[in-house]
């Protein structure tokens, strides 16, 4: 359950009266689930553990540029299966020890573990074969399974410090998650209200902001009229509603935040009435998309850039991956709502659904945060499908049962239908919500466990594309076989605004992961 | 009846406020004397500072469109129909959108398939790199790329004035009439569509390859140059070099520029009538940022905002921009009883937003990307409806793809098709440049 508004406010105050004129804080959607790099998967994991680790590379916010705070120089090896990396000098950990070659292969080794449950690690473990520390050299060969064109690419993970740990299995309940060492421009500690991060001059950082604290965000409002009274200097994401009045203040400026998210209604197709595809299809029929957004987001009919617009599929509109023929259906029709119940069994009795006896109820859950960017969701959409006569009861997901359960596909038998949003940087790879999910680490953001043969063989097909419109064809059709099967409701494309009082200068953001040019950011 | 003006122009979006307001700012008389008076005085938000002064654009619900909206698809058949330097404006300003297009394809295609090839690219790539390169002024490397295409490749009806203008000297422009784009002969205050999308389909070359269907750049060459024939013939004269000095292709090179008069600044991101000539000389190398700092407001921020290496440091030009807002802010509001009013207000923010996006273009000849870039970023974090130029958002959509980032000109040119279907071209070779990159970027797995 999110904190009361007013004490994470109260709290935030606390802590900036205790930093002292170099330190600033900022409200988050939530607080992260883990400090651990290997086990993130929020938004707000990936933003914070870019301040406390490095990456071995990174790209300039700015011109993209490929860069390393990291590495020195590098060489590449048997005809590009191999690279060689070698670290620069003088770079410390949080606890004052060196880094040094042996915790590059340490972390790639705790990669490859197969008793490392970590998705990140997934995709370096199909590019990387092995690492080979030289610490004489400070540097290590990285073995790739084929020749990349572009290897440094393929090894821009967080490195994690090999003395923190007792071997390369890595377990995301490990202290390290909420107190780790890292070689980040920030050290940082998380507490049960709020992440405290705190400058650690470095060979290669030096921050030029002291202090950090991250506290939860409640209540949008609140947040706004918290910044705009300066009792923080930062919001990760405030609600389109409220933009205008963050415009509109000469003190605080709206910043754009490279990330493209959708959202959706993941439906259960494994248990319940949902389970029969004619009840899905009903159930999208029976959303006023247009209604929706007005009342959540709320829309200005002028605006030619919207920043709600909206999807008929897993991608967002502007991507090459969308299938335009597959049109978006912004209002609702009843009609076809009775038609298609009708068809799967369903009676009317006195404005409700009865199928097989008994009345269509359905347990909407909603990741909790979302509430911060569209304000009362959750109770719209469970208005308008109760107008359309399914019952329903909602209920608002925390953050650690959303990461925890709902993604990792364990509330099949508590919810008929989850509320969330997906988050992309420039890769947008849906397989992970779709494919039927395995032990080797397929399907592992399927939240309903969905199961469909056509639909992984188009997965399939997308991971053995030889060209890119190969790639292209097959999201293409797999859109249309989603958005016809309807495992998910998709609503719309929501982009992403911080505000940041103008007393903090230069705070450049990357996209995706926010914070990777912290130590240009001013007082 | 004296805020029918302003509403007009200023619309809903920030207000009708006739005489003081909640809304209006207190402006701190000091900071007049950053930028110098007289060039803040000349500037056309200072000029156009009652409603007096712009009666004669606010009385007509093209040039609303135009500044508040920039909404120039629209405007270019009003504006059209009046003639004059008003129809040149807009047909100038649909230049620019079509030239920074056209810009944000060669990026794209030489990203794609000139830095990054795969050896299943289509043959027909060769066309497309051809063109690309041209555009980027790489002729040398467009020639090397036109010897590649075979005869009777699906291209070759696109590539063949292409082919014929390298043969030669290659002067500017080159003549596209041969393109099967079935444009009508240039008319002021038309608006043609061109072919529609996809122009051609290339095969790839792998076994059962599919068909990539692709559309041309060089027809954005030729809605630019389409539209800037409009230009001349409604307005002739050196205006309009001036106007277009800023965004030229790069193949284009330095063209001399005309002043400005105020038809031509109106609502722009240009201030004073210098600042055409400014960037026009700019290509020259730096000493024009000296010649023209007395002149022009442009040339007098990039000389102010020089950091210790002798170049644009971005911070400072953010600084000395944001002088330059509060100044017109308090000249502008001297001239209406010392209050700032809302279409005051929003001039400035148009100035501040054009400042940061001509001193982005002062950097990058200079040859600093990265405080170009932050200068662009600035800017474009500050575009909304009436700062949104859609040339200025073009252009860094041009130079996103230039960096072989795709994400925020994906979503640029999505918002510009759906107001200039015309410019759904550009989408074709982003969306391969775009589908390159996210296939070869590991480490962003998606995010709850």
């Amino acid at each position: 359950m999110a904190a009361h508004p007013f004490r994470t406010l109260a709290a935030a105050a606390l802590a900036i009266g205790a930093m002292g004129s170099l330190g600033i804080s900022y409200y988050e959607e939530s607080l992260p689930s883990t400090l651990n790099p290997l086990f993130a998967r929020t938004m707000v994991d990936h933003r914070s553990l870019e301040l406390v680790f490095d990456r071995l590379y990174y790209r300039s916010a700015i011109t993209n540029e490929l860069k390393s705070r990291l590495v020195a120089t590098h060489e590449s090896l048997s005809e590009g299966k191999q690279l060689k990396i070698t670290l620069r000098e003088g770079v410390k950990w949080h606890d004052g020890k060196d880094l040094g070659p042996d915790d590059v292969c340490f972390t790639v080794s705790a990669m490859l573990d197969p008793k490392t449950p970590s998705t990140v690690a997934k995709e370096y473990r199909e590019a990387i074969l092995k690492c080979e520390s030289l610490p004489k050299e400070n540097a290590a060969i990285i073995t790739f399974s084929k020749a990349f064109h572009n290897p440094r690419e393929r090894i821009a993970f967080a490195v994690m410090p090999k003395h923190a740990f007792a071997n390369t299995t890595i377990t995301p309940d490990l202290d390290f998650s909420s107190r780790p060492i890292g070689t980040g421009p920030m050290k940082g500690s998380k507490g049960r209200r709020e992440v405290k991060f705190t400058a650690f001059p470095n060979g290669h950082h030096n921050a030029a902001i002291g202090e950090l604290v991250q506290a939860e965000g409640g209540d949008p409002f609140v947040q706004v009229r918290t910044l705009l009274n300066a009792g923080v200097q930062g919001v990760i994401s405030v609600s389109p509603q409220l933009r205008p009045e963050v415009q509109a203040n000469d003190d605080v400026a709206l910043k754009s935040y490279g990330l493209r998210s959708w959202w959706f209604i993941a439906l259960n197709t494994v248990n319940g009435p949902l389970k029969d595809k004619r009840i899905r299809q009903a159930l999208d029929a029976a959303l006023d998309r247009n209604a929706l957004r007005e009342l959540t987001i709320g829309v200005d009919p002028n605006d030619a850039n919207p920043p709600c617009e909206f999807v008929s599929g897993p991608f967002v509109q502007s991507s090459p991956y969308y299938n335009r023929a597959v049109k978006v259906r912004p209002a609702a029709d009843l009609a076809t709502v009775k038609s298609l119940m009708a068809s799967a069994g369903a009676t009317e009795q006195h404005g409700r659904w009865i199928l097989n006896g008994n009345p269509i109820t359905l347990r909407i859950g909603m990741n909790a945060p979302l509430d911060v960017e569209a304000k009362d969701l959750l109770n719209q959409i469970g208005n308008q499908l109760q107008s359309a006569g399914f019952d329903r009861q909602v209920f608002r997901v925390s953050s650690d049962d959303w990461t925890l359960k709902a993604v990792t596909g364990q509330f099949g038998k508590d919810y008929e239908a989850l509320v969330g949003k997906w988050s992309f940087g420039v890769v947008e790879d849906v397989n992970p919500m779709f494919q039927t999910r395995a032990a080797d680490g397929r399907g592992a953001l399927n939240i309903f466990n969905f199961a469909n043969k056509e639909v992984d063989a188009l997965l399939q097909r997308f991971d053995a594309a030889r060209t890119d419109t190969e790639a292209q064809d097959a999201y293409h059709d797999l859109h249309a076989l989603l958005a016809a099967d309807l495992p998910y409701l998709f609503l719309w494309r929501l982009d992403t605004k911080s505000a940041w009082r103008n007393e903090v200068r230069n705070n450049t953001i990357s996209p995706y992961f926010y914070f990777t040019e912290f130590d240009g950011w001013k007082l | 009846m004296r805020c029918l003006g302003v509403l007009l122009l200023v619309g809903s979006a920030s207000g009708c406020t006739c005489g003081p307001s909640a809304a209006d700012v207190a402006v701190d008389a000091a900071a007049t004397a950053v930028v110098p008076a007289d060039l803040v005085a000349a500037s056309w938000p200072v000029q156009m500072a009652t409603e007096a002064d712009f009666r004669s654009f606010s009385s007509e619900p093209a040039w609303i469109a135009l500044v508040m909206q920039r909404n120039v698809r629209d405007v270019v058949p009003l504006l059209g129909a009046v003639g004059g330097d008003g129809a040149a404006r807009a047909h100038a300003e649909a230049s620019l959108a079509f030239r920074q297009a056209a810009l944000l394809a060669a990026h794209a295609v030489v990203e794609t398939f000139g830095k990054t090839p795969e050896p299943s690219d289509p043959v027909g790539v060769a066309h497309l790199l051809t063109v690309g390169h041209a555009l980027r002024g790489e002729l040398a490397e467009a020639r090397a790329a036109s010897a590649l295409l075979p005869p009777g490749d699906p291209t070759e009806p696109w590539h063949h004035p292409w082919r014929t203008w390298l043969a030669g000297p290659a002067n500017w422009p080159p003549d596209l009439s041969g393109l099967p784009l079935g444009l009508p002969p240039v008319v002021v205050g038309g608006w043609p569509a061109g072919a529609p999308a996809p122009h051609y389909q290339l095969v790839e070359r792998v076994e059962g390859g599919g068909a990539r269907p692709f559309a041309d750049p060089g027809a954005l060459l030729a809605l630019a140059l389409w539209h800037e024939g409009a230009a001349r013939l409604a307005a002739p004269g050196p205006a309009l070099d001036g106007f277009l000095a800023g965004y030229r292709l790069p193949v284009e090179g330095a063209q001399p520029g005309g002043e400005l008069t105020m038809p031509w600044l109106f609502g722009g991101e240009l201030l004073v009538a210098a600042d055409g000539l400014f960037l026009a000389d700019l290509h020259g190398g730096a000493p024009a940022v000296d010649a023209w700092k007395d002149r022009s407001i442009l040339a007098w921020l990039a000389h102010a905002s020089r950091g210790s290496a002798g170049t644009i440091d971005a911070q400072l030009a953010v600084d000395r921009v944001a002088d330059l807002r509060d100044a017109i802010a308090a000249a502008s509001s001297a001239r209406t009883g010392g209050e700032v009013q809302a279409h005051q207000r929003q001039f400035g923010e148009i100035a501040f937003t054009g400042a940061l996006r001509g001193l982005a273009l002062v950097a990058e000849v200079e040859g600093d990307r990265e405080q170009g870039g932050r200068l662009r970023i600035n800017a474009w974090e500050h575009s909304h409806k009436a700062t949104a130029w859609p040339a200025g958002l073009l252009a860094l959509a041009a130079w996103d793809a230039s960096n072989r980032y795709p994400s925020r000109a994906l979503d640029i040119l999505h918002a510009q098709v759906r107001r200039m279907p015309e410019l759904d071209p550009a989408r074709y070779a982003l969306d391969a440049l775009a589908l390159r990159v996210g296939r070869e970027r590991p480490g962003e797995t998606p995010g709850i």
